[in-house]
């Protein structure tokens, strides 16, 4: 189903300032009247007033649009209403994230309906046969483990990245992150490879340690060329700090 | 007063839902204290004065509706005692943080496993990493950036609404042990 036709930027940063009563009052009234005559219109105005509460929750907003938020945008009961709300849905996030790195198991994930946790049971059945048929079938997925080593440089600059040479018999790189030693450790860290084309994406973190950060990447998704993984630290407060420099490694595909 | 509106009832029937949503919108983003109350009273107001104007008003009803939901919301400050500009302070502890907490667990029960995983996800991260994941999804889910933030939008829509009857229900169940709530 398609949603409403998207505002702009503009106009999102106009509601934006209206809800912290920082829009001048003719732009405050012709915004009204548009809430009161266009129905596609309400619904954005809805998201923006979504984002504004985590940007509050998150602590991004500035100091005098804080303070905007809590003598205006958050007073009205409806809106105290969405701000626990969406404290609530922050604090699940967080508490699931914590636990996901101690392996506990998650509070909702225990609230899962049974006829969820029997579609489970199902597909693991299921699953438990492909993989049967996935191990049995001739054909070799080796890992191939490797540590790296953080360097102060991109990929594509002066350091020699790691040479990583496999033939079609790897399936699977994994690579421990080797943690500077001067770094404050944390028990959550996000990984992004970085394409040889420049494009990103996130791998999920196996696996940490004091020492280590330890990601698998299909070698399926990679071709033969310069890599580099970025890792950021979250702390407890969800706030992400990126480590300085990349760990590189060349995969050359034999 | 539907006629008015649109002489076509369906029509008729859209247009009030789309004036009554902008103005809870409008009167909550003022401040004023029953916005449900000042929609309807909006109404009624028209109704009241509808047999002058019907026949000389040329312009959008919406328009007219604005223009009565903007002295109600001056009346609404007088009333209060809160000049324009000058804001009150927030209203705090209204609500039970650990009640939201119990009550979201049990409403995410009631969505499948996707919006589960979707509005969890969304959430996820904050600053910089929040733009790039939620590209990131919305790559995933083969949809633009603006429909994930409708569909996320939806979701916690839903989950609210969900969240405020249980809660009602919890406070209902609290007042019946004896013990006190904090609505």
């Amino acid at each position: 189903m398609r949603g409403p036709k998207p505002i702009t930027n503009e106009e999102r940063n106009k509601v934006r300032s209206y809800l912290l009563a920082q829009l001048a009052e003719v732009e405050s009234e012709q915004l009204e009247l548009r809430l009161v005559s266009d129905s596609a219109f309400v619904e954005e105005f809805d998201t923006v007033v979504d984002e504004l509460i985590d940007d509050y929750l998150t602590g991004e907003l500035s100091e005098a649009e804080r303070q905007s938020a809590e003598s205006h945008f958050l007073v009205a009961e409806e809106r105290q209403e969405k701000l626990a709300v969406a404290r609530a849905i922050r604090s699940l996030v967080q508490k699931n994230r914590k636990d996901r790195s101690q392996g506990v198991t998650t509070n909702s994930l225990k609230r899962i309906p049974v006829y969820m946790w029997v579609t489970a049971v199902v597909l693991f059945a299921v699953l438990g046969v492909a993989a049967i048929w996935m191990i049995t079938r001739p054909r070799a997925t080796q890992t191939v483990a490797l540590n790296l080593n953080i360097t102060a440089s991109d990929r594509g600059t002066a350091t020699k990245p790691e040479r990583i040479t496999i033939d079609s018999n790897v399936g699977e790189l994994r690579l421990s992150l080797r943690l500077p030693e001067n770094e404050v450790k944390s028990s959550s860290y996000r990984v992004v490879l970085v394409n040889t084309d420049g494009t990103t994406r996130n791998i999920p973190v196996e696996r940490v340690n004091n020492q280590f950060v330890v990601v698998n990447v299909e070698t399926s998704t990679l071709t033969s060329g310069t890599y580099a993984l970025q890792v950021s630290a979250i702390d407890e407060n969800m706030h992400e700090r990126r480590l300085n420099g990349s760990y590189l490694f060349e995969l050359v595909k034999s | 007063m539907l006629a008015w509106f649109d002489p076509d009832r369906a029509v008729a029937a859209k247009t009030y839902d789309t004036i009554r949503t902008g103005l809870l919108r409008i009167f909550v983003s003022n401040r004023c204290k029953d916005p449900g109350e000042l929609a309807d009273e909006t109404f009624e107001r028209l109704a009241k004065r509808l047999e002058g104007i019907s026949s000389t008003y040329e312009g959008d009803p919406a328009k007219y509706c604005y223009g009565i939901a903007r002295n109600l919301i001056h009346e609404d400050r007088k009333r209060r005692e809160i000049p324009d500009g000058i804001f009150s302070e927030p209203p705090i502890d209204l609500i039970s943080q650990d009640d939201v907490y119990e009550c979201l667990l049990e409403c995410l029960e009631f969505l499948t496993f996707d919006k589960q995983k979707l509005i969890l996800d969304y959430h996820l991260y904050q600053g910089k990493a929040r733009i790039d994941h939620h590209r990131q999804m919305a790559t995933e889910l083969s949809i633009s950036e603006d429909d994930l933030r409708t569909r996320a939008h939806h979701i916690r829509v839903n989950l609210e609404k969900c969240i405020l009857l249980c809660m009602s229900t919890t406070a209902v169940n609290n007042n019946r042990a004896g013990t006190k709530t904090n609505y």
